[in-house]
């Protein structure tokens, strides 16, 4: 019973923090560029009272063995970089990642950290930023006098300036990971390389898998309503489950005491 | 004296195994590819006195018991006999993860694990960061066949895929690393891949190009394999012969859930909680009897 007891509370453990996750990703149906997460859930271990195929007897066999499991733990929690749904937006300097990449940018505090979250404004000095100030790297400097930029697919980043002249700023590079799932989530829809991650791969849009720039567009969050819904459903009733599962320990224990006047 | 008391003690035992197994299935209710687990009882005799030849008209003053032909029946318990492995398949629901595969078929997967190949249906892979394709535990997962897209054609005159020396080894390679023949088999997606696509057949493409075939192999009576946690089937001994699956299908960006069903595991609570009461019940009738022989019986 006492194992029953511990077995359902890895099991409400467990769906707990489902539902933290869940609340999580539909907190976030609105964020730009978020990606919803997972989490996995594995058995626990086994513990083998008798062994399957133990010889019972001269040529004789138990078929099966005797193992009890202890529960389930969350396994791996993990973002799903699948795509977002477009936004069109018509602000020049809102970019979106069609496909596999992430826009390096230099945060304030010097390090390096990836985004796809291309909502891009201009800083004082007319450098493409982030909304926390963020630089875009590598740096693409914007005149005051451009009257619109463009952007192409590939990233080629294009300013007009007065007198239908038109000069080249820079080209956006993308990044990417051997290993996506394993980048760390900072908040603000940064990410950070990990040991897990592999080392960044840094390439030109469009280039070895990686995506197009869409201008006038961002990327929504990918966190898909009915489907959180159903899953708060089955968590919140395999929560209750466990809790059944829990009382009926109680209550056998219960019993066992009663034996005794 | 009270050996019936024992009886019940056994009864309760048993259903407290039941019960075990219930809250560890309702644990894993949303475990992917988890596969539920029952109790087998047994009853078991404790003292088979009186022989069947001997049962025979009684030569001595009847005594009750010569009516019932007890033969130490009134003396037996239950024992667990085993827990049961339910390897029916668990329904398959759409996660749209190019690295989610479901076997949709009795078969499993190949993994290397530190302790040797182990067996999983627990699909949801993952990249290393060195390009392997691993569980989320860091398995590598093995391929049919050696090598990757070169080795593989020419290795193919060779080996046969999926059986013979690499999967019977794993229950008995005792292990720090991976066997050398082992480690050929990983599949390693190249760092600048577009999006992997998996075939029914369980073939890796990118783009147009084969990087590997993952190895999905069945057991015709996969009984003796045992439980590890994670998702993952050991094989002890190699007592089940893994043969190549024919009829499984490998279904890209879908996880097989858990095949508990709740209803049942409920059912199976209930009674188990009542007939522990019960037990409970004749333990107490036991105490009762017991403490009437003590103490009441040389009262006039």
């Amino acid at each position: 019973m006492i194992r029953a007891l511990t077995s359902a509370a890895t099991g409400m453990e467990a769906q707990s923090a489902n539902i933290e996750r869940i609340s999580n990703d539909l907190a976030n149906v609105n964020t730009d560029g978020y990606k919803r997460s997972r989490t996995e859930f594995k058995d626990l271990m086994y513990q083998t009272v008798t062994e399957p195929g133990g010889a019972t007897g001269a040529g004789s066999q138990t078929p099966v063995g005797i193992q009890k499991g202890s529960g389930v733990r969350v396994g791996a929690s993990y973002k799903i970089f699948e795509q977002g749904p477009a936004k069109m937006t018509y602000h020049p300097y809102d970019m979106m990642i069609e496909g596999r990449g992430f826009f390096p940018v230099q945060l304030p505090n010097g390090e390096v950290g990836y985004t796809r979250v291309g909502a891009f404004h201009l800083d004082p000095q007319g450098r493409v930023t982030t909304s926390e100030g963020g630089l875009l790297l590598p740096q693409i400097q914007v005149p005051p006098n451009a009257t619109s930029i463009t952007v192409s697919p590939n990233g080629e980043v294009k300013a007009t300036l007065p007198g239908n002249a038109e000069a080249v700023l820079g080209q956006i590079q993308l990044v990417t990971f051997q290993n996506e799932q394993g980048l760390g989530a900072s908040g603000n829809g940064l990410y950070r390389p990990t040991s897990g991650s592999g080392a960044p791969l840094q390439g030109i849009p469009g280039e070895n898998g990686l995506g197009t720039i869409l201008q006038n567009a961002l990327e929504s969050s990918n966190v898909n309503v009915p489907n959180s819904m159903v899953e708060m459903i089955s968590t919140q009733r395999a929560f209750e489950m466990n809790s059944k599962v829990m009382g009926v320990a109680d209550q056998m224990w219960g019993a066992v005491n009663a034996v005794k006047q | 004296m009270a050996t019936g008391m024992w009886t019940a003690v056994s009864g309760a035992i048993s259903q407290q195994h039941a019960i075990d197994a219930v809250a560890n299935n309702l644990a894993n209710v949303d475990t992917p590819a988890f596969k539920k687990e029952a109790a087998v009882f047994q009853e078991y005799l404790a003292r088979n006195h009186g022989d069947v030849a001997t049962v025979d008209i009684p030569r001595k003053p009847i005594q009750d018991k010569d009516f019932y032909p007890l033969d130490g029946r009134d003396k037996s318990f239950v024992v667990t006999d085993g827990t049961r492995i339910d390897f029916q398949q668990g329904p398959l629901s759409p996660t749209q993860s190019p690295l989610d595969v479901a076997l949709d078929g009795p078969g499993f997967l190949e993994v290397s694990t530190p302790s040797g190949v182990r067996y999983t249906r627990h699909g949801s892979l993952k990249l290393a960061m060195d390009g392997r394709l691993v569980t989320s535990e860091g398995y590598p997962v093995l391929a049919a066949q050696p090598g990757g897209l070169a080795a593989a054609q020419s290795a193919a005159s060779t080996v046969q895929p999926g059986q013979g020396g690499p999967t019977t080894q794993g229950g008995v390679a005792a292990g720090q690393g991976a066997a050398p023949e082992i480690a050929a088999r990983f599949i390693t997606v190249p760092p600048d891949a577009g999006r992997l696509s998996i075939t029914e057949a369980g073939d890796i493409y990118i783009g147009p190009d084969s990087i590997g075939k993952l190895a999905v192999v069945r057991f015709d009576d996969p009984k003796p394999l045992r439980k590890v946690g994670q998702g993952l089937f050991d094989n002890p001994g190699g007592q089940a012969q893994p043969v190549v699956a024919a009829g499984t299908r490998v279904l890209q960006g879908v996880l097989e859930k858990s095949n508990v069903n709740p209803i049942e595991e409920m059912n199976r609570m209930i009674r188990a909680n009542r007939m522990f009461e019960q037990d409970m019940k004749a333990i107490r009738t036991w105490s009762d009897l017991m403490g009437r022989e003590a103490n009441d019986l040389g009262k006039l």
